[in-house]
Formats: C-alpha cells, structure tokens, sequence
C-alpha cells in the first residue's frame, strides 16, 4: 500500500469515527452520532508557531485514510503511531498498519514505534486485532488501567510496540 | 540565481515535440549502456515558480523517485514540498510542458565559481533527455558567467540520476558513504562534477 504525502485536499482523512490517539483507529462500533470526531493536526511547518521538539510524519492512502507518526524523536529515533481509516476502508487496515511500520523502520530508520490499544472496543466487522497487530510486528507492552474515558466509564488502555535494530 | 529561460535545445533532435509518445517512459535499458545523443529536440524552458505553479510542482513530488532536496519525496507533505523551493528555483519545462525542477546554489566563494547544481526531472523522461537538459543548462549557465566547477550530489541508490548525470560527461568525484537511509539500509551520496580551467 503506497503512503503518499499530505496535501491540503487530504483535510477530510483527518478526522473520523475512531478513538484517539488508536493505534489501529477504526470506525468505533455504537458510537453516538453527535460524538466530536477524533482529529489530528495537518502536517505544517513546526517554524510557524514557533514549536520546537515536536516532529509529526503524517502520510495519506488517498480516500482511505492516514498514518501519523507523532512527536518523532531523532535522537532515540522513535515515535508514536496512529492510524485513522474511513468508514469502509476497513479492509485496508493491513496493509495500512504493514506500511506504516515498513515507512517508520524502512525509511525513517526508527527504531521504536508504540501506540494506543483499547480492548474494551471491538473493532468492526469482527476483525481479529490481537493477529492483526501481531502478524505486523507489534507485540503487547503495558496495560494502562482508567486511561480513556468512553461510553460512561474510565477503561483501560495498552501499550503496543515494535522494535528494530535490535 | 539567474533566470535562465526559452534554451532552445541545440543538436540533431527532431525539433518541437508533437505528441504524447516523447514523453511516454521508454524502456531504460535501451537508454543506459548507449552514448548520450546530442539533443532530445525538446524546446526547454525555464521560469521561477509561482503559486501557480505549485499543483504542477506537487504532482512532480507523487513520484517516489523525484529526489529534488529530498530523499523521500513522495511522502513529503504539501508545506514541506513548497518549502523545497526558493527565489532560485526554476520550473523547468520541455515544449512548455513542466517537467521538472532546477536550483542552483554558489559554492565556497562568490567569486570563485563553483556551483552546486539540484536538478531533477519527472521519471517520464528518458535519461537521454536529462543529459539535454544539463548540457542546455550548463550552455546557458557558462553563457552568461564563468563556471569553473559545476557539482551534483546523487544518492548511490538514484540509478535514473546517477545515469543521466553520467551521459551529460559529469565525472565522480567520491562517494559519502552511509549518510542517507534508503528502503532500510544505509546508502551514500556520489559527488560528481564538470570542472573547466579558471581564467583567473
């Protein structure tokens, strides 16, 4: 799956139905119409604020979604990931979260990559995420308890990761 | 640093392009091991970049090998893109159509003129038409002011860039080795260049 760069057409993608920060960010099942959709910032120049620090590879699938390694330190060469996925792009989640690591090792040459999982929501259409994680590389580091507030309660979060060169 | 423009490609081409097939992407294998022709007949012409121009310059930026300032350049976003480009860089076009990009930026001192030369063109073109467009540049350039060295940089893993550096007689000069990670190994950057005899 080619990741391409953003552009501002892209604005659409970066926002949706998923809980954020997710790693793997689908569309949530039950989720209330009126709910605020999860946002990630644009791509933009970090001189025109002023920010320092903070470095966000953000790429598109076009009418799919994005992938956005946020906060890259280029110092220890890791990042958080997140992903976001339209509602009916479900299928690419894949290939999607392959190239998002393959982008993050391959061509940015980190070598640790974590998100954001929250097993208390199902992900849609029955899609096995443990194997899907899995199978890309990612295994299980932490369980966060009371990390993200969702549908009337605190629920747990976890720690997913993936390392290279050793 | 100059406006270079309307460089009416010199040698036995067949002049104006007419048709879509000039610049369909040929097989490079027939381009790569023969002798650089003495022109492609393209019409080339330059101008700076203008707002304009970005959607055009965008697109040159979908092809992952479009390696103009950057070594990832089809996952760049839009404002790092147009930040690639400066007062210097020129839209370079062959029968007005835009196919790639230019800058030229001084080496050492002013007076010494010694050029770094960033120049790319989309992968629609042939090598052949490369070797063009740096000899119509390096007319124009030795034209209008004394070139004494003239200096590309291209990634040990460019083989469209190293190929078209090489047909327009640039010799390498070394290899940097390993400063550039490319598909999750370490790669280097060959400096090749044309050097003239100063006149003073």
């Amino acid at each position: 799956m080619m990741l391409r760069g953003y552009r501002d057409s892209d604005l659409p993608l970066l926002s949706g139905d998923w809980l954020p920060g997710e790693l793997l960010g689908l569309p949530v099942p039950g989720r209330p119409p009126l709910a605020e959709p999860a946002r990630v910032p644009a791509p933009r120049d970090p001189a025109e604020d002023g920010a320092t620090g903070e470095d966000d590879e953000l790429c598109v699938v076009p009418g799919a979604g994005f992938v956005r390694l946020a906060a890259v330190d280029w110092v220890h060469r890791r990042a958080r990931l997140e992903i976001g996925l339209r509602p009916g792009a479900e299928g690419g989640a894949e290939p999607l979260l392959k190239a998002a690591l393959d982008h993050a090792f391959r061509a940015l040459n980190l070598r640790r990559v974590f998100g954001w999982v929250t097993p208390a929501v199902p992900l849609p259409s029955g899609l096995p995420r443990d194997a899907l994680l899995r199978d890309a590389g990612l295994a299980p580091e932490a369980d966060v308890p009371r990390a993200l507030w969702l549908d009337g309660r605190p629920v747990a979060r976890q720690i997913w990761g993936a390392t290279r060169h050793g | 640093m100059t406006t270079t423009t309307d460089m009416t490609a010199a040698g036995t081409g067949t002049g104006l392009a007419t048709g879509p097939d000039t610049y369909a992407a040929a097989d490079p294998s027939t381009d790569l091991s023969g002798a650089a022709p003495e022109g492609t007949g393209f019409r080339w012409s330059a101008r700076p970049v203008t707002a304009a121009d970005h959607a055009a310059v965008l697109d040159l930026f979908t092809e992952p090998d479009f390696y103009f300032r950057t070594h990832r350049p089809d996952t760049r976003p839009q404002w790092e893109v147009l930040s690639l480009l400066d007062e210097d860089t020129r839209l370079l076009s062959a029968d007005g159509r835009p196919v790639g990009l230019y800058a030229l930026e001084v080496s050492g001192g002013e007076h010494a003129c010694h050029f770094f030369l960033h120049l790319r063109l989309t992968a629609r073109l042939r090598p052949d038409a490369w070797a063009s467009a740096y000899r119509e540049l390096i007319r124009a350039l030795r034209w209008q002011r004394e070139v004494v060295r003239l200096a590309v940089v291209v990634g040990e893993f460019d083989d469209r860039g190293l190929t078209a550096a090489r047909l327009a007689g640039f010799a390498e000069e070394g290899v940097l080795a390993g400063n550039i990670v490319h598909d999750g190994h370490r790669r280097g950057s060959v400096f090749l260049s044309r050097i003239w005899e100063p006149t003073s």
